[in-house]
């Protein structure tokens, strides 16, 4: 192809041909700016097999330091009171993301940011802020649901020891505390991800609805379990069945008289356990 | 006139044909106007400057001399021609006035000598001519915004709609007063009144907006954009 040269750099020139293309391409030397040269489409260079080895080490690298700076997921741990709330774990049990998911959940995480803190840490901090900010009124029972997903076996996200954890680290309030610690594999926390809701309570979801007791979903999103429970006439440890582990803490009697008020006791969960307080 | 017809009637003036070089002559007057003009940068007039009489001179010189088996087009050669009687005019000018008559003599026979060696001169000029020429229009397409290697890529691949589109360009660039008022002054294209000239629709006014930009303004001054507008006028 032929045409009138306009710009020449490098062995290379831009053309305008006759039918008007303006034209990159490979011209020869001898032409100069405003003759007619031939020109040459450029081919596509093929890359030197070093370039290719230093791009794919080069790959590696930043793939490396992004997962330094950003460590995949391990594990998730749903905490659910009246707030419902999210932590992402990494491999340290390090918490790397938080989600709430509702709006006690995200109140809370506004004002403790459980971010780059050890879960035992988080937990705590965030029940101890859950009761300054009175969502664990004193003189009330109480439910916590745990659910845990994780990648691989880890003593500490057992479900029994993530119930102690949040036994241990649960404020002093005068009342009972029933928690309740389960798995949920990762399709269901996908599932309840797009559900909007928390493992914990995308769980209850389903059990309710597999026994036909339908609740409203953001009834079951905003509420607190242990308002739930009332409402439905259901126990969430019941809901969840004996995969789960429970921890029961006894209330103060009617005279105010403490009956073991910082005392667990691990109790079975029963199948067919329907009803609280039967 | 087009580039064909004018290469027609100087070739028959200068086989000799006196009609012929008077219509060359009486066709390129505003060449020669817009030649002299931009060289003197000042504002002429016909039987009253003598600049534009030394230019119609030079072009009529340049029918003499012109050369087609060279490859460079008439209008280049003639601008060539003229700039250069323009310059030892000045020079001339310039000298009358400060040296005595003795040496305008030896001056002459200088020059004389020199003939031969000017028209050869002249012609290895074109080359620098060229190079300036297309200085001169990527100037023009950056004041449009436009780059030649955007054009590289805003280019249409396909032979017929860019014939479709110099075809709307050569339009465009002969809609003076929409030109000169709208595209020139004020550096944008109205989209739909060129699409209203050229027939081109709307959208593909505004697709290839920079692609017809710069082949109107080829078109539209030709006298500046003589080698551009010679090379790509042989077809569409």
């Amino acid at each position: 192809m032929r045409g009138f040269l306009l710009k020449k750099k490098d062995g290379t020139g831009i053309v305008l041909t006759r039918d008007g293309l303006f034209m990159q391409g490979v011209v020869g030397e001898a032409g100069a700016t405003g003759e007619e040269v031939a020109v040459q489409p450029i081919l596509k260079r093929r890359i030197p097999p070093w370039m290719v080895m230093a791009a794919v080490v080069l790959a590696c690298v930043g793939f490396g330091v992004y997962r330094l700076a950003f460590p995949p997921v391990f594990a998730y741990v749903a905490l659910d009171v009246e707030p419902s709330v999210e932590l992402a774990l990494d491999s340290r049990l390090v918490v790397v993301e938080q989600r709430g998911f509702n709006a006690g959940g995200k109140r809370l995480l506004a004002l403790e940011d459980a971010r780059g803190k050890p879960l035992e840490a988080a937990v705590s901090g965030l029940l101890q802020r859950a009761f300054s900010e009175g969502y664990l009124p004193d003189g009330q029972d109480h439910v916590v649901l745990v659910a845990v997903t994780a990648r691989g076996e880890e003593k500490r996200l057992d479900t029994e020891t993530l119930a102690c954890l949040v036994a241990r680290d649960f404020p002093a309030v005068r009342g009972g505390v029933e928690i309740v610690a389960v798995q949920a594999d990762w399709s269901l926390r996908q599932e309840a991800v797009r559900s909007g809701l928390s493992s914990g309570r995308y769980l209850l979801q389903r059990e309710l609805e597999a026994r036909g007791l339908g609740v409203v979903p953001g009834f079951l999103r905003e509420e607190s379990l242990q308002e739930l429970e009332e409402k439905q006439g259901v126990t969430v440890a019941a809901l969840v069945g004996d995969e789960g582990s429970v921890l029961v803490r006894l209330g103060e009697d009617l005279s105010g008289t403490e009956t073991g008020r910082g005392l667990f006791f691990a109790a079975p969960v029963p199948g067919d356990w329907i009803g609280s307080g039967e | 006139m087009d580039d064909a017809a004018l290469q027609k009637l100087v070739n028959r003036a200068r086989a000799g044909d006196a009609e012929a070089r008077n219509r060359v002559l009486e066709a390129c007057r505003g060449f020669v106007f817009s030649v002299v003009g931009s060289y003197c940068r000042k504002p002429l007039a016909w039987g009253q400057d003598d600049e534009l009489s030394v230019g119609l001179m030079a072009f009529n010189e340049a029918i003499n001399r012109y050369e087609p088996e060279r490859g460079v087009p008439f209008l280049a050669f003639a601008r060539l021609v003229i700039k250069s009687r323009l310059a030892n005019y000045f020079r001339q000018e310039n000298r009358h006035r400060k040296v005595s008559s003795g040496a305008e003599i030896s001056e002459e026979l200088l020059q004389n000598e020199a003939a031969v060696a000017w028209e050869e001169f002249l012609w290895q000029n074109v080359v620098r001519d060229r190079a300036e020429e297309i200085e001169e229009y990527e100037a023009a397409l950056n004041e449009f915004g436009i780059s030649l290697e955007e054009l590289v890529a805003l280019s249409p691949k396909h032979r017929d709609s860019r014939m479709a589109l110099i075809k709307a360009a050569r339009s465009l660039a002969a809609e003076k007063k929409l030109f000169e008022q709208s595209v020139a002054a004020k550096k944008r294209l109205p989209v739909r009144d060129v699409a209203k000239k050229t027939g081109l629709s709307p959208r593909a006014v505004e697709r290839n907006r920079k692609y017809l930009l710069a082949l109107a303004i080829i078109f539209r001054y030709p006298e500046r954009f003589i080698y551009l507008n010679s090379y790509i006028n042989k077809v569409g």
